[in-house]
């Protein structure tokens, strides 16, 4: 008589892992959906970027930025400033590379020069704001271990908790993070918070997307507002994006010396 | 009979212009700068800067594969009406066709890639009538510009049919060199004085002639192959700085002399190439330029002896170095070296020979979200004189910069910014952009 109760006590756990395994997949499988959900061939639009120190003052930048992945995952990318007058027609090509440094350059049209820029510096701060170059990479899940560490809703978005360590040694080296917390939104696999800690582990930045919409004729979902705090000075920069497009076929030649500073 | 066709080509004129004028992209900058000189006064010479400027640029697209461009300044100085003018930057026509970039008309070269002097960087003259203020000061030459580009190489050649020289301090300036009132009598054997007194005397400055013979040509070869960019290339053209002719005049008593300055362009040759890479976080850029001058037997001691010019630089940046923010550092190393070297010695003042061991150092540090302390300086070691520019660059809101620097000098009499010691000065310049 005891059997069947044991074996159906077997069944019944062996249900309820099943359950737990359908709810709470791997860190690792949640990234990959996301990045699934997150990549396109190529993606553009138009932004504005609020810069805000901790005082409350404000500097307002325009631009537009387009992207194109290629089947290996290295992606390039092309911004070009369109206001404020002093830095309209400043322009930044960024070219990833698995295998070395990416290539960087910035067009500055009042010294009429293009400028390689060291690709290798991820942390340094693009363009004045509270993004580093490293938090507009893609996401590299094989230089990553990604750890499931919970679930949370922030904002109403039910969302996985993720903890994203570097484990290549190269990446180990250019990251300025020591770990990051990533939620990705459960329904549309979103990166809709992220926490930056430093190197010694503190906590340093805030990513917080909102508005997420489904980009007109595509399956994709975007964050039409991030914004990215700088926790330990009361910095912040906000990014507004308008006319999401993926997808559109859009050629190499655009990411290229000449197009940075032709502007067209 | 006439009437309805003119009016029909009047309203297609109209409508055509104000189409066009519709679409012309309007842009530039208005400009106060003030510079106050807080050495010394100079009697006769012009002592500051109070001078506002507009700048107007206008940029129509006129077909998908054509684009007009012109940019106008407007420049008054209360403190030098002579400086005043109405000066037309830059006026050209874009053309895109196919793999091809045409540049036609009046425009501003920037070759080179080292950051801060580039020897490879001869198509364009300046406006040196402040030596210490060539910010945005280069002048545009009536030219034409065809770019081929082939995946990642691109082949550039650029005719300049006339010729414009920089642009020297005036006399009334407080950069324009003082000049001796006394030469050493060289044939002095204990008649007359052993020093003459000297007057001088400008004659009119030699410029190339207008003819087909003076056109000048350039070529570069520029690339960029895993992580490297360079190019090569090759001027033939005109110094756009004078080479500085005297004839010495000695009267019978053996007292006075009367020095006769005639300025004269002279045309070179010039081999040039350059790179800019990473390692690591390091930025590194070289820059060389080989020059073949008229005087390659060094004979005429007014012109320049054939040599090098090279400059290389590291650029780095200093992580949270306080309240997490950041110093961006610049250093460049520049040389000058003489092949064949004949002892070449150079006047103290001559632009062209002002950087020949030189350290040059840049160091921004953001203060804030919206500005930055700067320090910008350079030690000439062969001479052991130097510049240094400490300033605050202000980004006061959105298109407005304010600028505060001081500029000290410093070094013996007899060296480049030595000789312009009591030259330190302040300057405030706010900048609003449209």
């Amino acid at each position: 008589m005891d059997i069947p109760k044991v074996t159906f006590g077997f069944a019944l756990l062996g249900l309820l892992n099943v359950s737990v395994w359908a709810q709470e997949p791997s860190g690792q499988a949640v990234m990959e959906r996301h990045r699934a959900q997150d990549r396109t061939a190529d993606e553009s639009a138009m932004q504005t970027m609020t810069l805000v120190n901790s005082r409350g003052g404000e500097r307002q930048r325009q631009l537009t930025y387009t992207t194109k992945t290629d089947a290996d995952g290295e992606r390039k990318m092309i911004v070009q400033f369109l206001a404020p007058a002093d830095i309209a027609g400043t322009g930044f090509l960024s070219i990833e590379h698995s295998d070395r440094a990416d290539n960087r350059w910035l067009y500055l049209p009042a010294l009429r020069k293009t400028r390689r820029i060291a690709g290798s510096d991820k942390t340094d701060s693009f363009v004045g704001s509270e993004f580093t170059y490293e938090d507009l990479d893609s996401e590299k899940l094989e230089l990553h271990r990604y750890t499931l560490t919970g679930s949370e809703t922030v904002d109403d978005v039910d969302a996985w908790v993720i903890e994203a360590v570097a484990t290549d040694p190269r990446r180990l080296a250019e990251t300025g993070y020591s770990r990051r917390e990533l939620w990705i939104s459960k329904d549309h696999y979103v990166l809709i918070q992220a926490k930056y800690y430093d190197k010694s582990g503190g906590y340093s930045k805030l990513f917080r997307a909102g508005d997420l919409r489904q980009v007109p004729g595509s399956e994709k979902w975007r964050a039409y507002r991030m914004t990215m705090d700088d926790v330990r000075n009361g910095d912040r920069t906000v990014l507004e994006a308008a006319d999401y497009r993926v997808n559109q076929g859009v050629p190499d030649r655009l990411f290229t010396e000449r197009y940075l500073r032709r502007r067209r | 009979m006439n009437c309805p066709r003119a009016a029909t080509l009047s309203s297609t004129i109209s409508l055509f212009a104000a189409s066009a004028v519709a679409q012309v992209q309007p842009s530039g900058f208005v400009e106060y700068d003030n510079l106050t000189y807080i050495g010394s006064r100079k009697e006769e010479r012009v002592n500051g800067r109070n001078q506002g400027i507009l700048q107007l640029d206008l940029r129509h697209q006129a077909a998908p594969a054509a684009e007009v461009f012109g940019s106008l300044e407007v420049r008054t100085d209360q403190a030098d009406r002579a400086r005043d003018r109405v000066f037309l930057d830059e006026a050209y026509i874009n053309l895109y066709i196919g793999a091809f970039d045409v540049r036609l008309g009046k425009q501003i070269y920037a070759w080179g890639r080292a950051d801060v002097f580039n020897p490879t960087d001869n198509l364009s003259s300046w406006d040196y009538s402040d030596i210490l203020d060539i910010e945005d000061e280069k002048i545009g030459v009536l030219s034409a510009r065809v770019e081929y580009y082939l995946g990642n190489w691109t082949v550039e050649g650029v005719l300049v049919p006339s010729f414009a020289p920089s642009v020297l301090p005036d006399t009334n300036s407080r950069w324009f060199p003082d000049l001796p009132d006394s030469l050493p009598n060289a044939g002095y054997a204990g008649q007359g004085d052993a020093y003459l007194n000297a007057s001088h005397t400008y004659g009119e400055a030699v410029l190339p002639d207008d003819g087909i013979g003076s056109t000048q040509y350039a070529v570069r070869v520029s690339g960029s192959v895993r992580g490297w960019d360079f190019s090569l290339s090759w001027f033939d053209g005109y110094n756009d700085l004078p080479a500085v002719h005297r004839a010495i005049l000695i009267d019978s008593t053996l007292t006075d002399a009367e020095v006769f300055i005639r300025q004269e362009y002279h045309r070179r040759q010039v081999i040039g190439a350059d790179f800019a890479t990473s390692f690591g976080r390091i930025g590194v850029r070289g820059e060389a330029a080989y020059y073949l001058t008229e005087d390659w037997n060094g004979v005429d001691p007014a012109v320049d002896d054939p040599y090098l010019q090279y400059a290389i630089g590291l650029d780095y940046t200093l992580k949270n170095v306080f309240a997490d923010k950041d110093i961006s550092l610049l250093l460049e190393w520049i040389q000058e070296v003489h092949v064949p070297d004949r002892g070449t010695t150079y006047t103290i003042t001559d632009l062209t020979h002002v950087f020949r061991k030189s350290l040059f150092g840049k160091a921004d540090f953001d203060v804030g979200e919206f500005a930055k302390l700067t320090f910008e300086g350079v030690w000439n070691t062969y001479a052991g004189d130097w510049w240094v520019r400490p300033g605050l660059d202000w980004s006061v809101a959105d298109g407005v910069q304010l600028r505060v620097a001081l500029d000290l000098l410093g070094g013996p009499n007899d060296s480049f910014f030595g000789s312009y010691r009591d030259n330190r000065r302040t300057q405030v310049r706010l900048k609003h952009s449209f």
